[in-house]
């Protein structure tokens, strides 16, 4: 796979057909750009054979085929794990707003895609939770081959709903799942940064490793408004007629504390937070994942 | 505060409006975002919003003032005023007050508009002026001539301020006015002309109204927009037994009238009513009244009236009197009298006599016609006379002269050479045979209209062929200014007519019995004979009113030396002696009633209707038909001025450069205020 890839636009992304399509080439793009083999893991069922290279650890020579064939070649293993994931995806309908033509929900499916295949592939127990204001839907997490698709076909049909309340289907979320694990949250966070920090912490109590992805769109981050505008929001708020510039350094100051709220919120219940936006590539996110994931192990 | 150029007046209206119209137009078009993180932006909505809707408030009012500034800029304003401006008070002015009091400026609308101007005028006068206050009618009526101006001249100028029912004639009193100022007053001279400018009193011949003072004329119209009138606006009357009483009744102006309701009062009592739906606005309305039944020989007043309230209402009756009944007396002056159908008017006395005629035929012969005199007769027949003596022909030569008439029946008892002698002149035509045609052809000649467009070719034949038969008849040679009315079918003259002062003389070429043609007991002979009749009756008759202010003469059956007892319209009575049998006091329109001694005349007085007349000149095209090297203007506010010119003032002021550094200081505070944000 090509290193051209590994940064690939998720405006070309979209233009992939297939969701399991997407996430392959993400994540293969991805992990052909790592330096170190991710298969760590104390799995020991063999898989295949390959030549040394310098670099791998001389402790997987295997000397038996040394003797026999005088040159050094390492066993690899099938890596066995007994982690469950948990891609909790927020739908509500602030989530299908784009500035650049990519809804955040789209951007959202595809880094749930991307991060199920990847964890999949790791041999990972992966599920799924679609949430509003309610728990949409729920996949519990399993190993078993086909099990991606069933995610993969869920998060190509997915549909926003009109409200959201991020606390209360978290709460359910963290009761529901008991095996510990990983949640990672995909979210706009468009809340009552309490009420999440509160649901943080009831996955953090339950023994959860959490990872927070605050997904937003450029527009919102940057706010690039002019002339008057009426606004008008997208979960049933009201409208609000405004002159931008009038009230771009207010807004800006309002978002910066909200999310500075949620990262030290994050931080303070040892939770990964990371803020992408939806121009950025998914290889961010997913590297958050692995670092999260190597902190695990 | 008044302007030069008063046409940006309505475009400072228009100009204000536009930041309006842009706002309107703009407000909605905000450009619609949905957008997810509403909740940072609703934190602080509504000190935001009430920002920005003080501020818009504040700039589109800023704006329409800017617009209204830069149109008031070209409009040159100025201000006058006494205070500020003394020294045109210190200048005595002459001013001509020509007030039209004609029946159109009976509207309310009109009068109110009228006083209000007056009332202007005359609250910026001061002692120093001259006053001159005429009331324009029929003629110029002079209230008051020449007057300091004081608290008591105005109290008079305002109780004469009420229209009469005359036609202004306004043109004159403009003349007038002229030359008053222009007789070397040493006095800064302003004629102010209030008037409705009724286009009718403004024909097409008054184009140039040349003015030799240096006057400054103001006009001040004072015609009502939408005006709102029906009028009832020609009353035919019956002329004979048998016809009807017609109206013609108009809409003007935006006249939209669910019903008209007109009804004919006879002597003072509702003689027909009649009802039209619907009237059409701006067209003629006819009605027809059946059935009036008016006794013979008799005068009647009366009157076609309108049943409603419109803008005029001197309009909404048409007086008359009805006097077309009495008998027409005609002297038949036979020449060939015999028993029985060989008489010369057996068949024409049979035709006059028939029932309800109207017409009182006494018979006489040549011989006898001196002595019994023509006097109190229409019409003096003369059937197949030879000659009459020279003071009878002198007579009736005099009646003819003065609207009566005579006919001439040629016959048998014609001597060319006689008849050309004495009767040639009054007749119009020579004649020196008769003809024969019966011996060639027993079918006769026929008669044909020589004009289709003839009152007895109407009346009589309504434009038929007549099929009678002319055996024999004289042969005519008109003379010029004699019309043939009907000829015969080769060619030849069989009827003509002369007009001679106001009467007709009517030569027939053949007689009217059965001698020479069958023309007697063919069945157009009743109507022809008849028509002939009331063709020839004085047109005198047919007089049914005056207009207010003409003078009426009094019939002569009135001893003018003694007193007569008149009632006028509004039922005030007088005796009075009228000298040189004329009366002259018609100044209101409605019926006059004339008593001396058991004998009563009645007079209807109508306003023109010309009155009626919705059309208005405007100013400008009045302006256009008058020519003076003084000022004209439509504008009466421009009095307290003076004679300056306005021009001169306005240069002098120099408005203009403070509104231009306001528009200026506007325009900056509007861009400053059009990019400030809340912080």
């Amino acid at each position: 796979m090509s290193n051209v890839l590994r940064f690939i636009d998720p405006k070309i992304l979209a233009s992939i057909s297939g969701m399991e399509l997407r996430a392959k080439t993400v994540v293969e793009g991805f992990l052909s750009g790592l330096h170190k083999s991710p298969y760590k893991g104390f799995s020991v069922e063999f898989a295949e054979y390959r030549q040394y290279t310098p670099g791998d650890d001389p402790r997987h020579i295997d000397w038996k085929v040394f003797g026999r064939f005088d040159r050094y070649y390492v066993k690899e293993f099938e890596e066995e794990t007994n982690l469950n994931c948990h891609i909790v995806l927020d739908l509500s309908n602030s989530m299908n707003f784009a500035s650049n033509g990519m809804t955040k929900l789209e951007y959202a499916s595809y880094l749930a895609a991307s991060l199920a295949y990847l964890i999949s592939r790791q041999r990972d127990g992966i599920g799924l939770v679609t949430f509003g204001d309610k728990i949409v839907h729920h996949i519990p997490a399993q190993v078993r081959s086909g099990h991606l698709q069933t995610i993969l076909l869920e998060l190509s049909n997915l549909k926003t709903v009109p409200r959201t309340d991020i606390g209360l289907p978290l709460h359910q979320v963290a009761d529901a799942v008991n095996k510990k694990g990983m949640i990672v949250l995909i979210s706009d966070l468009l809340d009552d940064p309490e009420k999440i920090i509160h649901a943080i912490q009831h996955f953090r109590f339950r023994g959860h490793e959490v990872i927070v992805f605050n997904i937003f769109d450029a527009a919102e981050i940057t706010f690039p408004y002019h002339n008057t505008i009426k606004f008008v929001g997208l979960e049933g708020e009201g409208e609000y007629t405004a002159i931008p510039h009038s009230v771009r350094d207010e807004y800006l100051a309002r978002l910066k504390n909200h999310i500075a709220f949620l990262e030290k919120g994050c931080g303070s219940n040892r939770t990964s937070f990371s803020l992408l936006d939806t121009s950025k590539p998914l290889d961010f996110a997913l590297q958050a994942y692995l670092a999260a994931r190597a902190g695990k192990m | 505060m008044h302007v030069l150029n008063t046409l940006f007046l309505p475009l400072l209206a228009g100009a204000v409006l536009i930041p309006v119209i842009i706002h309107l137009i703009w407000r909605n078009k905000a450009l619609r975002v949905d957008f997810p993180a509403m909740r940072f932006l609703l934190q602080s909505q509504k000190p935001i919003s009430r920002w920005l809707r003080w501020k818009q408030l504040l700039l589109l009012l800023l704006r329409m003032l800017i617009f209204a500034l830069l149109a008031l800029l070209f409009a040159r304003p100025f201000i006058a005023d006494n205070k500020s401006f003394g020294v045109w008070e210190k200048h005595a002015r002459h001013v001509i007050l020509l007030l039209d009091v004609s029946a159109s400026m009976s509207s309310e609308a009109s009068q109110r508009k009228a006083r209000s101007e007056i009332e202007q005028i005359l609250s910026n006068l001061n002692e120093e002026s001259t006053v001159t206050f005429v009331r324009v009618g029929n003629g110029s009526r002079i209230i008051v001539d020449e007057l300091p101006f004081t608290n008591g001249i105005e109290r008079i100028i305002r109780e004469t301020m009420q229209p009469g029912y005359g036609v202004a004639d306004l043109h004159d009193a403009l003349r007038q006015a002229d030359n008053k100022l222009s007789s070397g007053d040493e006095k800064r001279g302003e004629i102010y002309v209030v008037s409705d400018f009724q286009s009718s009193n403004w024909p097409d011949y008054v184009k140039d109204i040349r003015l030799q003072s240096k006057a400054k004329i103001v006009l001040v119209p004072v015609a009502e927009d939408e005006l709102e009138n029906a009028a009832v606006e020609e009353v035919s009357l019956p002329q004979q037994p048998g016809d009807k009483l017609k109206t013609r009744l108009t809409l003007t102006g935006h006249a939209d009238f669910k019903k008209l309701t007109v009804d004919v009062t006879l002597m003072n009592r509702k003689a027909a009513s009649e009802s039209v739906a619907n009237p059409l606005p701006n067209e003629n309305t006819f009605v027809t009244f059946e059935n009036i039944n008016v006794p013979l020989n008799s005068q009647l007043a009366g009157a076609v009236n309108l049943d409603l309230h419109d803008d005029f209402t001197f309009d909404n009756h048409q007086y008359f009197v009805l006097n077309q009944n009495r008998r027409i007396r005609i002297l038949a002056v036979n020449g060939e009298q015999m028993r029985g159908t060989g008489d010369e008017l057996f068949y024409l006395k049979s035709a006059l006599n028939v029932k309800s005629s109207s017409f009182e035929i006494v018979e006489t012969n040549p011989m006898q016609l001196g002595s019994k005199g023509i006097e109190g007769f229409d019409i003096i027949l003369l059937a197949n006379v030879r000659g009459i003596d020279q003071q009878s022909i002198a007579q009736i030569h005099k009646l003819v002269e003065q609207g009566g008439s005579v006919v001439f029946l040629l016959g048998d008892k014609i001597d060319a050479t006689l008849f050309n002698k004495f009767f040639q002149e009054l007749a119009g035509c020579k004649i020196n045979k008769t003809t024969f045609p019966t011996l060639d052809n027993s079918n006769g000649l026929h008669l044909l209209a020589a004009t289709r467009e003839h009152f007895l070719v109407e009346k009589a034949t309504a434009g038929e062929n007549i099929s009678a038969r002319i055996f024999q008849s004289w042969q005519l040679q008109p003379e010029a200014g004699a019309n043939t009315i009907f000829s015969f079918d080769n060619g030849k003259p069989a009827i003509q007519e002369l007009r001679v002062g106001k009467g007709k003389s009517l030569v027939l070429s053949f007689p009217l019995d059965a001698e020479w043609s069958d023309f007697p007991v063919n069945q157009v002979f009743l109507p022809l004979v008849h028509s002939i009749m009331h063709y020839c009756t004085p047109q005198k008759s047919s007089t049914s009113y005056y207009l207010t202010d003409d003078v009426i003469p009094i019939d002569k059956g009135f001893d003018v030396n003694a007193n007569i007892e008149i009632a006028y319209p509004n039922g005030r009575t007088e005796d009075t002696l009228l000298k040189g049998g004329i009366f002259d006091k018609t100044q209101e329109p409605g019926i006059y009633t004339f008593s001396q001694s058991g004998k009563k005349m009645y007079v209807a007085v109508n306003v023109d209707r010309r009155e009626s007349d919705s059309h208005f000149e405007t100013t400008e095209n009045f302006q256009s038909r008058l020519s003076t090297d003084g000022e004209i203007t439509n504008n009466s506010q421009i009095l307290r001025a003076g004679n300056f010119s306005l021009l001169e003032i306005e240069q002098q002021q120099k408005l203009w450069r403070i509104l231009l550094i306001l528009l200026i200081m506007f325009i900056l505070v509007e861009t400053i205020f059009a990019n400030r944000v809340p912080r």
